[in-house]
């Protein structure tokens, strides 16, 4: 299934500067994996030593924080846009 | 690089940092990179949601920013950066600005006076080098786009 990231503007210059990318996937794990793939160097900006997405980076499907269905185990159908929301603070 | 604001869009902002004195406003910067320019499209006003309160902190909900990566994206543009105030303190990053900052993105600071806007600056993170690096801030003449600024209002910000 042809899934569609959409990538904040700090991991854009890690994937050609395109601001989405499509792979193929059949879930957020999959489809996250399937774009460390094709774009290795994004891999230490989204995921921890352990291989979780980093804390300060949040996957939304539709309007649902990933963290909150299923995480990486979430289904995704053809035509998902997956958008990857970094977080924002300072002071 | 330069930041380049429409003085409608500086004037939101200032009245943003006013309006929010003597906590500190925050807001996204909706907008495109041409060559060494980022030119600001849409300054969105957004809540701060820092857990420790307003006072000496921002946070800017990640489902705010959601919404205001579906307006980007609508239009076809990016975000270019945030901006927040700096109640009665430099315009300069904090310690607590850099280590929550990300590349590429512009963070303006506004600097306000008992309230009163006094100075604006710019910044991006240098991520190699640990540290930030001014930008220019360029104030144009345009005028703001009257579309976007109502596809903001039916959002609710």
């Amino acid at each position: 299934m042809s899934v569609i990231i959409s990538l904040p503007t700090p991991l854009q210059r890690y994937a050609a500067g395109q601001p989405e990318v499509t792979v193929e996937a059949a879930t957020v794990g999959e489809a996250l994996k399937a774009l460390t793939e094709s774009t290795p160097a994004l891999a230490q900006h989204l995921f921890d030593a352990k291989g979780n997405v980093r804390s300060y980076v949040n996957v939304y499907l539709g309007d649902e924080d990933t963290r909150y269905l299923q995480g990486n185990d979430t289904q995704v159908s053809s035509g998902d846009r997956l958008v990857i929301v970094p977080s924002i603070a300072g002071g | 690089m330069t930041l380049i604001l429409t003085i409608d869009q500086e004037a939101s902002i200032r009245q943003h940092a006013t309006r929010d004195y003597p906590g500190e406003c925050c807001g996204a910067l909706i907008g495109e990179t041409i060559g060494a320019g980022s030119y600001v499209r849409l300054a969105v006003p957004l809540s701060n949601r820092h857990e420790d309160g307003p006072d000496r902190r921002f946070r800017i909900a990640d489902a705010d920013l959601l919404q205001v990566e579906k307006i980007a994206r609508r239009g076809r543009l990016n975000i270019v950066g945030f901006y927040h105030s700096h109640p009665d303190v430099p315009a300069v990053p904090s310690n607590y600005d850099r280590e929550h900052a990300w590349e590429d993105y512009s963070y303006l600071i506004v600097e306000t006076a008992n309230g009163e806007p006094v100075s604006f600056r710019s910044w991006k993170l240098d991520l190699d080098a640990g540290r930030f690096n001014e930008e220019n801030v360029q104030v144009s003449q345009c005028i703001l786009e009257k579309s976007a600024e109502a596809q903001v209002q039916k959002l609710g910000f």
